[in-house]
């Protein structure tokens, strides 16, 4: 064997786990014989001593150790539940805003909601006829109004007019008498 | 060993008190194999604490608790892998072999290092920086044959390789520690 072969199969030697075997006799018969690899053989070992001056310390601190889940089934099932419960109550609440509906009819403004889209009941709006109907309500009233209020305004002038033709009479007959 | 086992076999069954002294069996082997990977306490530290969350989360995964060790020691490598890139702590090791120039000449003896307690801080630096300038495959199988006391078959197990592969890394990191001792002017007395 070469020395580099021998080298390279110093370090089963150097930790003693060679064990017996041809090789490794054929290994130590070349120590014997060749002093530059015994020499390297040396400061092998030597190294090894010097490397185990880097003694074990303790640690800085203690391991935090984890927790395993160790609640009983039914209250891990619980706690889901919960959550479960809440989210149900967030898409009721989210359908019901959803689907209002605020209207207005002949009986005045209503509020009406419900969980799925749909067609609202009918009483809930105003009818053609019934629309129709309540506009020409409005403006028979708003004439009537009008009428009564020029027929109030003309009594008004009427008598305004009377009244000056009275107080010119009186006015004369006065001037008449002086003279 | 066995007790490990037996400790494994408990937790999984349920019982919560056996992995904590799974872990106090372990910490200390754990946390200085990340001392000597990264060359630092606290961050070696923080590797102990993620490693045994990873072995809490995963040990079901383990198909044989025989080999408990050897699956410990490659997280535990891969956790020190993992901080070394988030925080280059390479970088910090590479610092640590720059002051070189200051060691030369220096004549160290080991049988007084062993007696000295000032010697021996020194003593650490000088091998903490021997170690840092190897490569990391070097460096993993000298820590882990060194100091942790594994066999070459476990060795091999844990890096992953060929028996031949880790018998190799183990021969050229320990030259490459002898050279960085020699560079760094330590000349270690015949004894």
């Amino acid at each position: 064997m070469r020395c580099e072969e021998i080298q390279e199969r110093f370090i089963e030697f150097v930790y003693d786990e060679g064990g017996v075997s041809p090789v490794n006799t054929e290994i130590q018969e070349h120590l014997r014989s060749c002093s530059a690899c015994r020499e390297e053989f040396e400061e092998l070992k030597q190294t090894r001593r010097y490397l185990q001056l880097w003694k074990d310390e303790s640690p800085l601190r203690s391991v935090n150790l984890p927790v395993r889940n160790t609640e009983p089934a039914w209250k891990f099932g619980w706690k889901y539940a919960r959550y479960a419960a809440i989210a149900a109550m967030l898409v009721v609440c989210f359908l019901a805003i959803a689907n209002a509906q605020i209207s207005w009819n002949s009986k005045g403004f209503s509020f009406s909601t419900r969980l799925f889209a749909g067609r609202h009941s009918e009483q809930n709006y105003y009818t053609k006829e019934e629309m129709k109907r309540a506009l020409d309500d409005t403006e028979l009233r708003i004439n009537e109004t009008n009428y009564t209020m020029m027929l109030k305004m003309l009594d008004t002038i009427e008598q305004d007019r009377l009244m000056e033709m009275h107080l010119s009479r009186g006015h004369a007959a006065q001037y008449q008498n002086k003279n | 060993m066995l007790e490990t086992e037996e400790e494994i076999r408990r937790f999984l069954e349920g019982e919560e008190e056996a992995f904590s002294r799974i872990v106090r069996r372990w910490e200390r082997k754990v946390f200085n194999l990340a001392w000597r990977m990264l060359g630092n306490r606290e961050d070696a530290q923080d590797v102990v604490q993620e490693t045994f969350l990873s072995i809490f989360k995963s040990i079901r995964s383990l198909r044989d608790p025989n080999s408990f060790n050897t699956w410990l020691y490659a997280i535990t490598l891969n956790h020190c892998r993992a901080r070394r890139k988030s925080r280059s702590s390479n970088l910090l090791l590479n610092d640590l072999m720059s002051d070189r120039a200051e060691d030369e000449g220096r004549l160290f003896d080991v049988n007084s290092a062993n007696r000295s307690g000032s010697d021996s801080v020194e003593a650490l630096d000088i091998i903490r920086k021997a170690l840092a300038d190897l490569s990391e495959d070097h460096r993993i199988a000298i820590v882990l044959k060194e100091y942790m006391g594994l066999s070459l078959e476990e060795l091999a197990s844990v890096m992953n390789c060929p028996l031949s592969t880790a018998k190799s890394r183990l021969y050229h990191g320990l030259r490459g520690v002898q050279r960085n001792l020699k560079r760094m002017g330590i000349k270690v007395r015949e004894f």
